[in-house]
């Protein structure tokens, strides 16, 4: 054989050699059985563990756990802003989406071996919307009523559930991908207890039956909660394996972030705890990273916001749209982002529900470039002489005394404008009587937790319809936006819309001036594995079915 | 003195109804209140409607008057407050979890601190003027001048640092895990004890000088008694009036300094119940403890004033 005939061969087969091994996927890491994942828990889990009572995330944290990730429908662990089928395998529609029927899985069972059923179904969504009466006594409806779109009523049907609604509600199953919302009633359980009169009989008065992948086992209220894996759980993995793949999960009241942090060092916990105040500081971060190094992963999730947001509706300079402007252009959101927001935010003009999903550029107004900060604050400065307001004014924010640091950014910041900015400070309790109210000039508002476009009308309204909204408004062209957004079906139709409500909102009107979002982070050890991070919402994939422990490393 | 003991237990009845009727004043005028504060558990956006709705459900609208009354009720009829209203847990139930935990923390911390500060009191009037003096002195003033929750959080990042260990997290009782109840409670008990001896070493030093200083000392000298027994027998009993005084007074900053270590170290006690209590504007459940507490500070001075005439048989109350 003449040489290079031999050197082609050999030549040849060692490319096809090294192709092949290149083909080969490495093999993905397979998840183990077994262990018990203790995790931080911020506080005493509140309100008889009953998710229709509160939004309060030491409840959640473990709930997920418990009632499990989704209701009929999920957000997808994938794709947190995709609907995935959860108690329900799919769902019908009528011509004009009123009528909404979703199929159930003929799977599921209650921790104490009880059929999920449709009538469980229909139970939970009349509690939910409905509330209940009985023997003169009544429950109110859950807290998050207002993101279920306007119920007419609920039937039980073989297998299937159907919802018919007042109004056309295109993004029904949507709206229902709210982690909050978890079925956590059994209604073989609870009704007759309702029935009997006992109408605000709470999941921890029925002894926590839930759907999830754990139950319950312990609790020691303000001490731990024990959950272990349910074994007639329903899920798989993708390759057919049950879930969850833990034992169990112990999760640990860890009030002090601070001895939290301690304890994740000594091995003590595995995770930490979601929740305000235990998310990570840049100084708690940098002493994490400094002394653990790769024994820690520490999961960022996009958090709450940080505004100002004027009340239109009480007279003073703010209702001069110069002056907005002039105080839109001035502040300066990457400072914020570094002092007021712990070193962990983003700066974005706009607040879609799932704008990471739908990502554009910062630059799109003005004063999100940063080059132009100069200018901008030159522009302000000029806006207000134009205004009249070359000397300033005094004006009042509504300040949470959780997030002082924030609120006193913005009164130095505004100084600068010669605007005197008083901070009514209030605790939780002020804040949450205050927030209704026209008693002050400007706010930060709530956190909104809606998963579809349209159910922002509720932080962007008009106020005599919407008591909780960000800023103060009775203009009737928002009206006309959110009806366009639920009539549109197409998904860049309703992108669109959105980004004109947003100019409208931001730019034209200025009604308020989003400065940043928060990162949050918890720390977990890094032998944790197969943790879904949602990129927002810390309330999300609670349910920690795909979680394995690696402790081999 | 049973006279004496009957009236003052007779005056308990007004005080506290004066004690429970400001309580409840005062919880009612803090802003918000508990419905607000659960339905808004993460700040989520609130519907007024379903606001009142829960108000309705929880008894919040009922005339003030009657809800003063059905709570002052429950309280004398053995419901001990009724039930919480944010768990609607029965606050027996919730008490009688959370009260023996925080005994036991601050009767550690209140044994500890007498078991110290007295003797380490005497030994420094004893030795006045010289270098065990001065290092009690020096103790006491650090101990009396450091927050108890900043030393506590140095003491636990000493200890991961140095020692690569922290407290267990999970609270056990001592008949359930003495280990684990010992090494969870060690630090608080010490943070808390060395503030609390610190003023109780103090006075029983001022008052040990005093008390040696006296005629009766001096004569039991004379009589040639030995020292211990002048000590102990003669100087110490004069010189620990005050020192009850004192312990007595500061037992409800003992109190008010486990909150927060309990709050730091997860120990599920009533200081932090009442914290959380109170930031979810759970009313029954302040009232409740409120006037417990009230109730056990009465307690405290009336055991004050019958010790002292143990200690001192010139005192007398009758006639």
């Amino acid at each position: 054989m003449p040489l290079r005939r031999l050197i082609t061969i050999v030549g040849v087969v060692l490319t096809l050699f090294v192709a092949v091994q290149l083909s080969i996927p490495v093999a993905a890491e397979q998840p183990r059985y077994g262990g018990i994942l203790r995790l931080g828990n911020r506080g005493e889990v509140p309100v008889g563990f009953d998710p229709m009572r509160t939004s309060s995330i030491a409840l959640h944290h473990v709930a997920g756990s418990i009632f499990g990730p989704g209701n009929l429908v999920m957000r997808c662990r994938e794709n947190m802003y995709m609907v995935c089928p959860y108690l329900a395998t799919y769902w019908t529609h009528n011509m004009d989406y009123t009528q909404w029927t979703f199929t159930l899985r003929r799977d599921v069972y209650w921790h104490d071996g009880t059929p999920f059923t449709a009538e469980d179904a229909k139970f939970w969504f009349d509690l939910a919307y409905f509330g209940a009466s009985a023997k003169g006594k009544t429950r109110a409806p859950a807290y998050f009523k207002g993101n279920l779109g306007e119920i007419v009523h609920v039937e039980a049907l073989r297998g299937q559930v159907r919802v018919t609604l007042a109004h056309p509600t295109v993004r029904f199953p949507e709206m229902l991908l709210d982690p909050r919302m978890k079925i956590a009633h059994p209604a073989h359980l609870m009704k007759p207890r309702i029935e009997a009169g006992d109408v605000s009989v709470s999941p921890l008065d029925i002894g926590l039956v839930g759907l999830g992948p754990f139950k319950v086992v312990r609790n020691d209220p303000g001490v731990q909660v024990q959950v272990r894996r349910f074994d007639d759980y329903w899920e798989r993995d993708n390759q057919g394996r049950r879930l969850p793949y833990l034992d169990g999960i112990d999760y640990i009241i860890t009030p002090d972030p601070v001895a939290m942090d301690l304890a994740i060092r000594t091995g003590r916990l595995d995770g930490g705890a979601r929740g305000e105040g235990h998310y990570l500081s840049a100084e708690r971060q940098e002493v994490y990273e400094r002394v653990m190094g790769d024994d820690v992963f520490l999961a960022q999730m996009g958090g709450g916001f940080f505004r100002l947001a004027f009340n239109m509706l009480r007279p003073g300079p703010w209702q001069d749209k110069r002056v907005r402007e002039a105080i839109t252009l001035w502040i300066d959101s990457d400072a914020a982002v570094a002092t007021a927001m712990g070193g962990h935010g983003y700066v974005t003009p706009g607040e879609w529900p799932g704008r990471r999903y739908a990502p554009y550029p910062t630059k799109l107004w003005p004063r999100f470039d940063r080059r132009r900060k100069e200018a901008d604050r030159a522009a302000a400065l000029r806006l207000m002489a134009e205004a009249g307001y070359k000397d300033g004014f005094e004006m009042t924010y509504l300040c949470r005394s959780r997030h002082l640091v924030r609120c006193e950014f913005l009164q130095a910041g505004l100084a600068g404008l010669k605007i005197d900015l008083k901070l009514h400070i209030v605790d939780e309790g002020g804040w949450n009587r205050a927030r209704f109210s026209l008693d002050y000039d400007t706010q930060s508002g709530a956190n909104f937790s809606g998963t579809v476009a349209e159910a922002t009308e509720r932080a962007y309204g008009r106020y005599s319809r919407n008591p909780d909204a960000y800023a103060r408004h009775e203009d009737p062209v928002i009206d006309v936006y959110y009806r366009r957004l639920r009539e549109a079906g197409r998904p860049e139709q309703r992108r669109a819309i959105w980004r004109e409500l947003e100019r409208y909102l931001l730019v034209e009107q200025v009604y308020l001036v989003p400065i940043a979002g928060s990162v949050q982070i918890v720390p977990y050890r890094s032998y944790v594995k197969g943790l879904v991070i949602p990129p927002e919402d810390g309330h999300a994939h609670t349910d920690f079915a795909t979680v394995w422990l690696d402790r081999s490393k | 003195m049973n006279r004496y003991v009957a009236r003052r237990l007779l005056l308990f009845i007004p005080t506290l109804v004066v004690a429970s009727l400001c309580v409840f004043g005062v919880m009612r005028a803090l802003p918000g209140d508990i419905t607000a504060a659960t339905l808004g558990g993460q700040g989520e956006a609130l519907d007024p409607e379903l606001v009142a709705a829960l108000r309705a459900e929880l008894g919040l609208d009922d005339p003030i008057g009657l809800q003063y009354v059905r709570w002052a009720w429950s309280m004398v009829n053995g419901e001990f407050g009724g039930r919480s209203l944010e768990s609607r847990q029965p606050i027996a139930t919730i008490l009688a979890r959370q009260l023996p935990v925080t005994m036991h923390l601050t009767l550690y911390a209140a044994i500890l601190a007498v078991c110290f500060s007295i003797p380490l009191g005497m030994l420094a009037a004893l030795r006045r003027g010289r270098w065990p003096d001065r290092l009690v002195q020096a103790l006491s003033v650090v101990g009396g001048a450091l927050p108890g929750f900043w030393l506590a959080l140095l003491v636990l990042l000493g200890l991961v640092y140095y020692a690569r260990w922290s407290p267990p997290l999970i609270y056990a009782h001592w008949w359930q895990s003495p280990l684990e109840h010992f090494q969870l409670m060690a630090v608080p008990v010490l943070v808390l004890a060395w503030g609390f001896s610190a003023d109780l070493t103090r006075v029983t030093r001022a008052s040990m000088v005093e008390a040696l200083q006296r005629e009766h000392v001096r004569t039991a000298y004379a009589k040639g008694l030995s020292g211990a027994s002048v000590l102990w027998r003669h100087a110490l009993r004069t010189a620990l009036l005050p020192v009850i005084t004192v312990a007595g007074l500061h037992l409800g900053g003992l109190l008010g300094g486990a909150v927060i270590l309990e709050y730091i170290f997860g120990i599920p006690g009533i200081g932090r119940g009442l914290v959380e209590a109170v930031g979810s504007r759970d009313y029954t459940v302040v009232q409740s403890y409120a006037t417990l507490l009230i109730t056990f500070a009465l307690a405290v001075n009336l055991l004050i004033d019958v010790l002292y005439v143990r200690l001192d048989p010139r005192i007398r109350y009758d006639g």
